[in-house]
């Protein structure tokens, strides 16, 4: 390998062999690579950036919530590097919670609410799939929370808001698949913001089978029939493949028309995302001997 | 049960009667004992042709696994894999026919309704239903295997009852059978003879 990723991947190497290693090496050259734009954004701009960053945190929470909902240890080696404490969330608080109910009472305390909801003792029906959602709903709230007063906040908000709001309609598919009732998957998943309340409701309120004629009515409108084969029962998409291929295409046109944007930061680190995620596809494919047809599936080009 | 030839007593003939009887109506019992088991395996046979469909499921949840982990990698595969719940099973020794067959009865279907990521959600739905039809599929084939084991063992017991045993009762029978004749005619001449020669010792005092 090339560039930063050489020397990570032989360090990750030693410790770690295989495709799990250049996984981890990947996700490590992630990490660095965004949390060093932190030193470059202007003063304005640096909560937002540092809320979006807060992505990494979330995709270990949600790991670390996982393992102690199933009663299995973590595996520090398998989380993304998060260098900085983020809104009061320390990672090892939740690591070493004896319990999970332990574990969510801390999340709760720092802002991420509704958990509690979901998972544990309390949990309602969906559970860690539903406290996912949670997660990623505090997430996109806070982050859309922040994009006032920021630099280039017409552009930026465009971006943000277009990517929360998919996450919404994907987390509400995804909800539906579990036959969760319509009640749990609005606590749960993120309500779109550039939808109308109308268009709203025909998502939360269509069947798994009428998912993609509401999505039709929306903005995502291009992804109805995506929709349509990732619901099918034995349908060969899937939602989060969908959901990544999107967000690439995204991140491609904002890096093109915003490049002398704030926008542009959250496109670049979208492509950084889903290049380390092509990156762990690839090497943990050709570690199966997959073919390349097989590989090429598994990738967000 | 042995065969002493030697004594050749009416007290023997009776005994090996009474073994011969007693191995007749156990070959009897075994002879049943194989017709059941003969019926059980053959009814048996037929459902092993599920093996074909089985093994389907088992190559379309491997290659439903391989296509997760290209896109998920390992640790987030492992890490989404938690939420499904474990598959809980119970094993169960039944005996048919005097066979003890291990019986695995599933009793906590892995559920993957949690799986966060979708393709890992089916991959999971896929594989746990594979595990559920190997699991009944070689619950199956092991008591196939138990049944022909118990079958041939059977049919070694009443082929060597019917081709060894038993005609050699038979012939132990008939030769005690001869034996006490022969002695019967042995000793009806013996007691001729020695009337004759009383007989005649008798008339030569008289002359």
């Amino acid at each position: 390998m090339k560039g930063d990723y050489a020397q990570a991947v032989e360090k990750a190497l030693a410790g770690t062999p295989g495709a799990r290693g250049v996984a981890r090496a990947a996700l490590s050259v992630l990490s660095t690579r965004c949390y060093g734009l932190l030193g470059y954004v202007p003063a304005r701009g640096s909560r937002l950036l540092e809320a979006y960053l807060a992505w990494f945190l979330f995709e270990d929470l949600k790991r670390v919530l996982r393992a102690k909902s199933a009663g299995v240890e973590v595996d520090s080696g398998a989380l993304v590097p998060v260098p900085l404490e983020q809104d009061g969330v320390d990672l090892r608080t939740v690591i070493d919670a004896p319990t999970l109910d332990d574990a969510v009472a801390h999340l709760q305390k720092k802002g991420i609410g509704g958990l509690a909801s979901h998972i544990g003792d309390g949990g309602g029906p969906g559970g860690i799939s539903t406290a996912e959602a949670a997660i990623d709903r505090a997430f996109f709230g806070r982050l859309l929370s922040l994009l006032p007063g920021v630099p280039d906040e017409g552009e930026v908000k465009d971006a943000l808001v277009a990517e929360a709001d998919l996450a919404g309609v994907v987390a509400m598919a995804d909800l539906k698949c579990r036959d969760l009732p319509g009640e749990a998957i609005r606590s749960a998943a993120f309500e779109p913001v550039s939808l109308s309340r109308y268009q709203t409701s025909s998502l939360l309120e269509s069947s798994v089978d009428s998912f993609s004629e509401a999505v039709s009515k929306t903005r995502f409108s291009r992804l109805a029939q995506a929709f349509a084969d990732s619901l099918a029962p034995g349908g060969e998409g899937n939602l989060d493949h969908l959901m990544k291929a999107e967000l690439q295409r995204q991140a491609r046109t904002a890096t093109v028309k915003a490049a002398n944007s704030f926008a542009y930061v959250f496109g670049y680190i979208r492509r950084a995302r889903a290049e380390a995620d092509n990156i762990v596809s690839l090497a943990t494919g050709k570690e199966l001997g997959l073919e390349e047809d097989e590989i090429s599936r598994a990738l967000c080009l | 049960m042995s065969l002493d030839r030697g004594a050749a007593s009416k007290g023997a003939l009776q005994r090996a009667r009474e073994q011969l009887g007693f191995l007749e109506r156990g070959n009897d019992v075994l002879k049943m004992k194989r017709d059941q088991l003969a019926g059980d395996l053959n009814a048996l046979l037929r459902e092993l042709e599920s093996r074909e469909s089985v093994e389907s499921l088992f190559e379309d949840a491997f290659r439903a696994a391989r296509a997760s982990f290209a896109e998920l990698g390992y640790d987030r595969f492992a890490s989404m894999a938690e939420t499904v719940t474990p598959m809980e099973v119970q094993a169960l020794p039944i005996s048919s026919v005097g066979v003890i067959i291990p019986d695995i009865r599933v009793t906590v279907v892995p559920k993957a309704e949690e799986v966060p990521s979708q393709s890992l959600m089916k991959t999971a739905t896929k594989l746990a239903r594979a595990l559920k039809e190997g699991i009944a599929l070689g619950v199956l084939e092991t008591k196939v295997e138990q049944l022909a084991r118990e079958l041939m063992e059977t049919n070694r017991k009443v082929n060597a009852l019917e081709k060894v045993v038993i005609p050699r009762y038979r012939a132990t029978i008939r030769y005690i059978e001869e034996r006490l004749s022969e002695q019967a005619l042995q000793e009806f001449f013996v007691t001729k003879r020695m009337r004759d020669i009383t007989r005649e010792g008798r008339e030569r005092s008289k002359t």
